[in-house]
């Protein structure tokens, strides 16, 4: 009776595992497809140029939630002030930090407290003080109580005033371009309410007042297994999704919105851990019910970088956070699973999300331990066994490298020959520990959401490396813009 | 921001290991099932995991291959790339100021230019207008390039498509114009929004000629019919640049035109500022549409006036039923005589909406030193606490009144 059990839950893996790879293998060609084909063709700089000369552009509200990061909020605002692009506020919310941020970003950026007529739109923790700085008239902070990061991001869309807002966290830093290559997409369409954009690790690259200046592979495999992650997320996974307009996800990191249709669909969600992706899967639904047209969509072009964890502890805490996030994400909208109101978001995207990434991890972990009892009680051969783990790591190996392959063709990719050398290895150590140690800190996770929901857990950051000089203040800004309907 | 050379094949090959991975993976999944009554462990299924194992490893070597000696090669062609560009776009400087004197400049015609001489002639032809530009072209002509970059454009591929539609558009060959315009009735989004404004860079160096049949009618007329999103169409009309004019006069003149476009045309005239298009386009101040209302106000806010006739109208629609046209219509009273906007806009320091309330201080605060007293007086003694923190607001913004007093109105510690 066992034995049965156990083959027949072998043919199952065997079934998901063949599917998995097969759509891995669609997202690359799918992803390869619309960045190289279509991305890198259709805006030149000169027609950026064009765009910026002509006024052809919506102005950005920049998000910043934060929370005790005196190490990296002074480099990560700098990189922002110098973003290439003539009309954004920025907006940074100290979410009751406990450190020095507040005070490193009086001393950086001149702060002056002063009073700051706001909306309601949101709920949001009591604010104590607003801020503007005396040398970037368009940087405001707020400091307010803790109230988590999505509740950050309610009190700086209160303040925010202009049509589109990027959510971007502060630890990362944007290309000089990132904010005109994703609105120009808002621009072009006005069914858009979300875009999302390539992240990239931080970690290694040599950087200055704020911008970077060239990616570098960092020294630790820990930080190169994540480049490879990051690469196969975004190049290939998004991308990928995005064409089938059913993407759920858009980072935290950096995501850019339209303010309406954040504030008609409530805001962030409180007390969850990936009100990133809760509050994409919450525009999808909305909208839907609405019946009203709309587009949410990646874009690999406007690129952030972030800082990834450097240790085990930090990762650790980081995936379990993400997956808890996922399941609760999962488990808010549950009713959109399987259900043909939602069209292939419920039929395909969200039945994938529940099986191929929620469930994953514990599939992972119990077909290791499958193939283990299987060679033990005779009914898997051990040369079987190793036969299959090794596809197993090279069709993880080969989905890596469609991923990351498609960075060589980024103009800031990284330069040495040696750096693309080290990621072929490191897509082969990926599977010899990393990975496992992953899926179970994920399958962990799974245990643990009906217990943690909502707990962040602590993170370590090494800080964004930056020069002391403040960068000059950008041009005078037209303060006055439209809100709705315009 | 992407290297555009060595990606089909890099695509081809991701296709081709894709197809492999399918059919690979199909059959291990259909002889698992086959095997079901012997156990998955039986030879042949082992013998297939096996072919598939070495196959996909072949696989693997053969992508890390390409992948190191693209990232290698591709290193050398950057660098060469770089010094060849310098050489080049020297030299076409020189044709363009010189002429049919450049040495050279005939001896080349024999022979195809190379890529980077075209990219750096092109690159040049964004910014050099004029006779230069015209030499250039010629030059260009000479070495059957513009023929080229037509015939690519109507390439089934799209990769080659997109690519000669941008350089046509780089190039802005009147030759190519009408192409350009068939372009905008493709299937793709893609190509139709690169075409409309390859084909607005073009018009707006073509000489402007009358008539149902000239360019500026046949633009018109595509624009009109093709499936463009209204910002694609903007875009494409601010590229006319001093071009625009005539075209958006007959665009507002058309009382058939749809609301899309006459949105699209009145936030152009705004962000073009053509003022001598403002009574045109106060026409549509009393539009049924919400939005256009608020384009025509943002229109006249962006053009710095309010021509006499649309006073009445612009006041009146500070009491619209919709918010954002409120809004737009305060921005846009401070463009009305002081006394006039003064009366206008005190009110709507106490609008329900926060937007309104904003814009009319704004507005207020820049009448000069008449409106931005009244403001003070709001902060200092409105009877409504919206009014009074949103009138500090804007003192503030406008380096009217410091942090400390802005503290001590609101009541801050």
């Amino acid at each position: 009776m066992w034995r049965s059990l156990l083959i027949g839950y072998q043919y199952v893996l065997l079934v998901y595992f063949s599917l998995l790879n097969v759509l891995y293998a669609l997202f690359s060609c799918i992803g390869l497809r619309a960045i190289v084909v279509v991305f890198a063709r259709e805006f030149s700089q000169g027609s950026l140029r064009d765009l910026l000369e002509r006024d052809v552009y919506k102005p950005v509200s920049i998000l910043v939630p934060a929370h005790n990061e005196e190490v990296s909020i002074v480099g990560s605002v700098q990189s922002l002030l110098n973003l290439q692009f003539p009309e954004f506020e920025i907006v940074v919310v100290s979410d009751g930090s406990e450190d020095e941020t507040v005070q490193r970003l009086i001393e950086a950026f001149a702060l002056a407290e002063q009073p700051w007529a706001t909306r309601q739109d949101l709920p949001c923790a009591p604010v104590r003080r607003t801020f503007r700085s005396l040398t970037h008239p368009n940087l405001i902070v707020v400091d307010k109580d803790q109230g988590g990061k999505a509740d950050s991001l309610n009190a700086a869309l209160n303040m925010a005033r202009y049509p589109l807002f990027a959510a971007v966290d502060a630890d990362s830093l944007l290309d000089g371009e990132a904010i005109l290559r994703a609105t120009r997409l808002f621009v072009e369409d006005e069914t858009l309410i979300a875009v999302g954009g390539t992240i990239r690790p931080l970690n290694a690259a040599v950087t200055e007042d704020g911008r970077i200046l060239e990616a570098r592979i960092p020294k630790k495999w820990l930080e190169r297994f994540q480049i490879l992650e990051y690469a196969r997320a975004f190049f290939t996974g998004r991308a990928g999704w995005s064409h089938f307009k059913s993407l759920l996800i858009i980072s935290g990191a950096f995501g850019l919105f339209r303010r309406t249709a954040v504030l008609e669909a409530g805001g962030f969600l409180v007390g969850t851990v990936a009100e990133d992706m809760e509050l994409v899967v919450r525009l999808h639904r909305h909208f839907r019910r609405q019946r009203k047209p709309y587009n949410i969509r990646f874009t690999p072009d406007p690129i952030c970088w972030s800082e990834v964890p450097s240790d085990l502890g930090t990762l650790r805490r980081q995936r379990n956070r993400w997956h808890r996030g996922l399941w609760e994400t999962l488990w808010t909208h549950r009713g959109m699973l399987g259900n043909p109101r939602y069209g292939r978001l419920g039929m395909v995207a969200v039945p994938y999300f529940w099986i191929f990434e929620a469930l994953a991890p514990v599939i992972e972990i119990s077909g290791y331990l499958l193939v283990g009892v299987g060679v033990f009680a005779g009914f898997v051969s051990p040369r079987f066994a190793i036969l299959f783990v090794v596809l197993a790591i090279l069709y993880g190996m080969l989905s890596s490298q469609l991923a990351a392959g498609i960075e060589t063709f980024l103009s800031n990719r990284y330069p040495r020959l040696r750096d693309r050398a080290i990621l072929l290895l490191a897509a082969f150590l990926e599977f010899v520990g990393y990975r496992q140690f992953l899926a179970l800190e994920r399958t962990i996770a799974t245990v643990q959401v009906p217990f943690k929901r909502g707990k962040w857990g602590k993170m370590h950051r090494k800080g964004i490396r930056h020069s002391t000089q403040t960068p000059p203040p950008p041009d005078p800004i037209d303060t006055e813009r439209e809100p709705a309907g315009v | 921001m992407w290297r555009r050379y060595g990606d089909a094949v890099y695509t081809l090959m991701t296709l081709a290991i894709f197809g492999f991975e399918t059919i690979a993976l199909g059959a291990l999944s259909l002889s698992f099932l086959l095997g079901r009554t012997t156990g998955i462990a039986s030879t042949p299924v082992e013998g297939i995991l096996l072919g598939i194992v070495i196959s996909t490893a072949s696989a693997l070597a053969l992508l890390g291959l390409y992948l190191l000696s693209y990232h290698f090669v591709s290193n050398l062609r950057d660098r060469w790339q770089a010094d060849q560009l310098d050489q080049w776009t020297e030299w076409w400087v020189g044709l363009a100021l010189t002429g049919p004197d450049q040495p050279g400049a005939h001896a080349s015609d024999r022979y195809r230019l190379p890529r980077v001489a075209v990219h750096s002639v092109l690159s040049l032809l964004e910014s050099v207008k004029g006779e230069e530009g015209d030499r250039l072209k010629e030059a260009l002509a000479g070495h059957g390039v513009d023929s080229w970059f037509m015939r690519r454009a109507r390439s089934g591929h799209l990769t080659a498509k997109l690519d000669a539609i941008e350089n046509l558009g780089k190039a802005r060959l009147p030759q190519a114009f009408d192409q350009l315009l068939g372009l905008l009735h493709h299937a793709k989004p893609v190509v139709r929004r690169m075409s409309a404004r390859a084909a607005g860079v073009t018009l707006a160096i073509m000489p402007p000629t009358e008539g149902p049949d000239s360019p500026h009618a046949r633009f018109i007329q595509a624009i009109k019919h093709a499936d463009l999103q209204p910002g694609v169409v903007q875009e494409s009309l601010l590229l006319l640049e001093t071009r625009a004019g005539p075209i958006l006069k007959e665009l507002l003149s058309d009382p058939e035109l749809s609301d899309s476009l006459r949105w699209v045309a009145l936030e152009t005239v705004g962000r073009l500022g053509l003022a001598d298009m403002a009574e045109l386009a106060t026409a549509s101040c009393d539009h049924p549409d919400p939005e256009i209302r608020a384009a025509t106000f943002r229109c006249l806010r962006r053009l710095g006036t309010v021509p006499e006739g649309a006073e009445a109208c612009l006041l009146e629609a500070l009491d619209d039923d919709v918010d954002f046209v409120r809004i737009q219509a305060a921005h846009a009273a401070a463009f009305l005589p002081a006394e006039t906007a003064l009366a206008a806009l005190e009110p709507h320091l106490q609008d329900d909406s926060w937007w309104v309330r904003r814009a009319a201080a704004g507005s207020l605060a820049r009448l000069g030193e008449i409106g931005v007293a009244t403001v003070r007086r709001a902060a200092e003694s409105h009877p409504d606490k919206a009014a009074r923190e949103m009138a500090v607001q804007i003192l503030l913004e406008a380096d009217e009144m410091s942090p400390a007093a802005a503290r001590l109105a609101t009541g801050v510690a």
